[in-house]
């Protein structure tokens, strides 16, 4: 498939999904916004012009942000299977986050004192697994390098869980422990508009700077030596894309918890669909991640109704099945 | 010219590369030759800016090369030892990554990369057009790899080991296609090797490692493969005779198998 046309079906998807996403299984139906009942017309006003197109933003944001992470970083490692869950990127924007909150920092409060500290504990995390990730330099067996990177990520996710967990005990603080239970299931409830614009302002960030890297990256495909003799300044390109994975994985973790999956999920249909370089393969999959998260978003507070249960359920229910497959490949 | 002067290499405790010091002029492709261990990848990936020498110094056209990496490369090219990745790329694509040096990193292909990338096709591999390099033999895989050092029109080519893993047909058509290029285009072409007798067929001129990574000899082909320098390098015994028909000097091994 063409790069126009690869990209005109996601959108198309993404719209589908959205739309599909704010009506579907709602108490009232859009129509009701011109009923004559002024009771019944408040009611879908308040669902279809304010909560869901909040919820739904939220979605498609999250799922691209993690998408595109999830991207970036399986080119950087030449690892399908590296992802901002699986790496522990995520787990250090959660550590992040809940120290924010355990610390009180003065001046800041709520979202806008969790947000940079899950930044930095992102940012570090994944310099930390690449940094241990290298090894050896010398070796260039790239199959054990990257089985290794898999293991180091594991590991430090729950070693910097272990940490949250600690720092939620001590903190004695009945709030912060509803917190972390609700950053470990992960969840769009907390939608709002200020949590999407910063949700925005991060994707445009870390997209743009994996774009302004595309021709870079590509050449990492061909071996690091190859891209190295190719002029390609690795450890620039390095930085970069761990900086923009770091900030998309933490805005996310921040806002909506740990959702695993969805960064390994998208950017691998569309590999599949034919988009292997960069200038088709970040704006692919942030097109497919948004869809596919604002998809798992309404089966999770639908398919169970009342109850609404978490959507990193239905990620990883996907998700695992795919790397179980991948990983066999390897 | 291509001029090496001095360089050594040291990579942790050990020194890999001795004070080396040669030249290669326009159009020659030079056989760098040694045994294992000798320091003749060493030698190719420091002059890509791969490696950091020691000491020494590496001058094109008698001014040092460039350090930025970007523009190095469009002076330098490098094709590593093995296949690095991107079996799942066409020849097409892959060739297009020897374009990068010239690109800005966020940059589109104009025509002219494309130009560049069609007739470094055309030259070694129109056969293999459209096919991704996972389907290919390792034979047709070495040559699928050429676009892409030759796409980025370098002045100065390296070749680490080439032919290592091919049969012998392979090997002689790769270095084949080397030595023309570098003719037509006036290229320094060095490519380092463990056949002694195909790179006297094939080098206008040699360099010879020993185990310490010091220059054992230099030169022409009949400079280099000489009985005594060869047997002091690889430590075995050899013969040297000349090639039925053109007459070129070819080491026959005179090791002694038990029996």
């Amino acid at each position: 498939m063409s790069r126009r046309s690869l990209l005109f079906w996601l959108v198309l998807v993404c719209i589908g999904a959205a739309v599909f996403s704010l009506v579907w299984g709602a108490p009232v139906s859009p129509l009701d916004l011109g009923s004559e009942s002024p009771e019944k017309r408040e009611v879908a006003r308040a669902i279809f012009l304010s909560l869901r197109p909040t919820r739904v933003i939220c979605a498609l944001l999250v799922g691209a942000s993690l998408s595109v992470a999830g991207a970036g970083l399986q080119t950087l490692f030449r690892n399908p299977l590296a992802e901002p869950y699986l790496l522990g990127i995520s787990a250090g924007g959660a550590l992040g986050a809940t120290l924010a909150s355990a610390l009180k920092l003065p001046l800041l409060v709520g979202i806008y004192a969790t947000i940079p500290l899950a930044w930095i504990g992102s940012v570090a995390s994944g310099f930390l697994v690449f940094t241990i990730g290298q090894g050896n330099v010398s070796s260039f067996d790239s199959g054990s390098r990257r089985a290794r990177l898999l293991l180091i990520g594991v590991a430090l996710s729950a070693f910097l869980s272990a940490l949250q967990s600690l720092v939620v005990a001590l903190s004695g603080s009945l709030e912060l422990t509803q917190e972390t239970t609700f950053w470990l299931l992960g969840g769009l409830s907390r939608a709002g508009t200020a949590q999407n614009i910063i949700l925005a302002v991060s994707l445009v960030f870390g997209f743009l700077l994996l774009r302004l890297n595309a021709r870079d990256l590509d050449a990492l495909a061909a071996g690091d030596e190859d891209a190295l003799a190719l002029g390609v300044d690795y450890s620039a390109l390095q930085k970069r894309v761990l900086i923009a994975a770091g900030v998309l994985a933490a805005s996310s973790v921040a806002i909506a918890g740990l959702i695993g999956f969805v960064g390994l999920l998208a950017p691998h249909l569309v590999r599949l669909a034919g988009g292997r370089d960069a200038k088709t393969l970040l704006p692919g999959a942030a097109l497919g991640g948004a869809a596919l998260l604002c998809g798992c978003d309404t089966l999770a507070h639908t398919a169970f109704a009342p109850i609404e249960v978490p959507v990193g359920i239905f990620t990883a229910l996907l998700g695992v099945p795919l790397f179980l497959a991948l990983a066999r490949k390897m | 010219m291509l001029e090496l002067r001095s360089l050594s290499v040291q990579l942790g405790a050990r020194r890999v590369l001795n004070d080396v010091s040669f030249s290669v002029a326009p159009g020659q492709l030079c056989a760098v030759l040694g045994p294992n261990g000798s320091g003749k990848s060493t030698l190719l990936r420091s002059l890509v800016g791969l490696i950091k020498p020691s000491g020494g110094e590496v001058l094109w056209n008698s001014s040092p090369l460039p350090a930025d990496k970007r523009a190095r490369a469009r002076l330098v090219s490098f094709l590593p030892q093995g296949f690095g990745g991107g079996s799942d790329m066409t020849v097409e694509e892959m060739a297009m990554l020897g374009r990068t040096p010239h690109l800005p990193p966020y940059g589109t292909p104009t025509a002219t990369d494309r130009a560049a990338v069609e007739s470094a096709i055309n030259r070694v591999a129109p056969d293999l057009r459209g096919r991704k390099l996972g389907q290919l033999s390792g034979g047709q895989r070495q040559r699928a790899l050429l676009p892409r050092v030759l796409a980025t029109g370098t002045p100065v080519l390296l070749l680490d080991e080439p032919v290592s893993a091919l049969d012998v047909r392979y090997q002689h058509e790769i270095l084949g296609l080397a030595r023309q290029f570098t003719r037509e285009e006036k290229l320094v072409t060095l490519v380092s090797l463990h056949g002694l007798n195909l790179a006297a067929l094939v080098a206008d001129s040699m360099l010879l490692l020993d185990s310490n990574g010091t220059v054992a000899a230099s030169g022409s082909v009949a400079d280099v493969m000489q009985a005594e320098i060869l047997e002091r390098v690889y430590e075995m015994p050899m013969k040297i005779s000349p090639h039925p028909e053109s007459g070129i000097p070819q080491a026959q091994s005179l090791w002694k198998f038990e029996e």
